[in-house]
């Protein structure tokens, strides 16, 4: 029992944002399906596994916010203040239920009690699938792309940065389990598309105007035809580390964002007069 | 003493002894304040009966929260949830009631509860449920069921936050 209350729990972690987005669940619709109450966080326990589905909204009154963060874990508990067991049936006084506290971000959601009669049916959580957790729901930097001039002309060259985001590591950590994951990600480099095909990859997030951006490109042919223009992208690749309660950096795999504006590119043409 | 002096005196004695029971006999009910764990959808009719720990304070407001959301679907009127429901179970419930309502589809409410209740913190409490759902739509203008009394057992998990001195639900977790 006590390399039980010992584990961490790890659980696959799907994000139902079609509950959040429509209120009750949809079995409300289907009359064939009993009326009950509309839920955004289901635990599906198997013999091998628990898998949760929570959606990423909403936080609990009191408990801080979710951080950015919606991913979730059990964490076992070793001491509940009180527990009242208010219970005729033998199901409820079952003692191979033990209570985990649901995590989701860094919002405590409640209590889940799970069957432990047939071995724990879910594998230790170690630091590291905790850390991927907490990098999977890193952001897009907060970071608008910026062009001078706001429409681009044919023949001339466009100047473009990233305002909003200087390119500092993004910072993200949970102490829920007891012990303390720090993730790091650091942005290497950007990879600008244009949307006329034309790529380059930069070190730097450019220049605000009126300095000259190192981030140029010149369009050959205007944006007519498309609504908005042309489709101009951003992509931040990240390398990630994370460390457990300040010790060592280790290296995680890298990830991506992308950031996106559109960007009307006309043609001027010269009118020769007599 | 005369005889009708005894006959008084028994007769006196019995009924402080039968007004004894009776006496005892209510306060035995009034303190069957739902403690029990196993109880219907309704809570006991105390209304007098101030619960004074955490314990009775949240499973009263879990029982009033049934009520409240019992009474939501069958007059198809969220207007009184945010008096037993905060945060995204707030959200959700009013959702649910505005869609019946918008199907004018009302529902009646009617459990059979099998509960723990778990304070974790002072603001902070949960109460896992294993109730018996006899949940039916209705029909808006005979109010009779439109269905059968589905009679399935149902296992939900409610947390519950202290808001304002007021206990209410504020997560609803379900086991698949």
């Amino acid at each position: 029992m006590e390399d039980r209350q010992n584990h961490r729990v790890r659980i696959a972690v799907g994000i139902v944002l079609g509950l959040a987005l429509a209120g009750p669940p949809a079995h409300a619709d289907n009359h064939e399906d009993p009326f009950t109450w509309p839920t955004d966080v289901v635990v599906e326990t198997g013999t091998d596994a628990v898998v949760v589905e929570a959606d990423a909204q909403g936080t609990i009154p009191g408990a801080g916010g979710s951080g950015g963060g919606s991913g979730c874990w059990l964490d076992p508990i070793g001491t509940i203040g009180q527990i009242f067991v208010d219970s005729f049936e033998e199901q409820l006084s079952n003692p191979d239920l033990f209570p985990f506290l649901l995590w989701c971000g860094e919002e405590m959601r409640g209590l889940v009690w799970l069957d432990m009669s047939a071995g724990d049916p879910v594998p230790a959580l170690d630091p590291e699938t905790i850390a991927m957790h907490i990098r999977d729901e890193i952001p897009v930097p907060s970071a608008e792309i910026r062009v001078n001039p706001d429409r681009g002309l044919v023949g001339v060259e466009s100047w473009f940065w990233i305002e909003g985001y200087d390119g500092s590591p993004i910072e993200e950590s949970t102490n829920a389990l007891g012990q303390l994951v720090e993730v790091e990600a650091r942005v290497t480099r950007y990879e600008w598309s244009f949307g006329d095909g034309v790529r380059i990859e930069a070190r730097t997030p450019g220049r605000q105007y009126p300095d000259r951006s190192d981030i140029r490109h010149v369009y050959q042919r205007s944006s007519a035809g498309l609504p908005s223009g042309y489709s101009v992208e951003v992509t931040f690749a990240f390398d990630v580390r994370y460390r457990v309660d300040g010790g060592e950096w280790i290296e995680l795999p890298g990830i991506s964002r992308v950031a996106e504006t559109s960007y009307p590119v006309r043609e001027s043409q010269a009118v020769i007069q007599q | 003493m005369s005889s009708r002096g005894r006959t008084l005196a028994v007769g006196g004695v019995l009924l402080a002894v039968v007004a004894a029971g009776l006496l005892a006999g209510f306060l035995a009910l009034g303190n069957d304040d739902g403690s029990s764990g196993s109880t219907g959808t309704t809570p006991p009719n105390s209304p007098s009966a101030t619960p004074t720990d955490a314990r009775a304070q949240v499973e009263q407001a879990y029982l009033d929260a049934w009520d409240v959301w019992a009474d939501a679907l069958l007059q198809l009127d969220a207007s009184r949830l945010p008096e037993a429901f905060t945060g995204r179970a707030l959200q959700l419930i009013t959702g649910q009631v505005e869609e019946q309502s918008q199907k004018n589809e009302p529902v009646q409410i009617r459990a059979e509860h099998n509960y723990r209740i778990t304070i974790l913190d002072a603001q902070t409490a949960s109460v896992d449920d294993r109730y018996i759902n006899h949940n039916v739509r209705l029909d808006p203008d005979t109010l009779e069921p439109i269905e059968e009394d589905p009679n399935r057992r149902e296992h939900r998990s409610f947390t519950l936050k202290l808001v304002g001195g007021t206990w209410k639900i504020a997560r609803i977790i379900e086991y698949g």
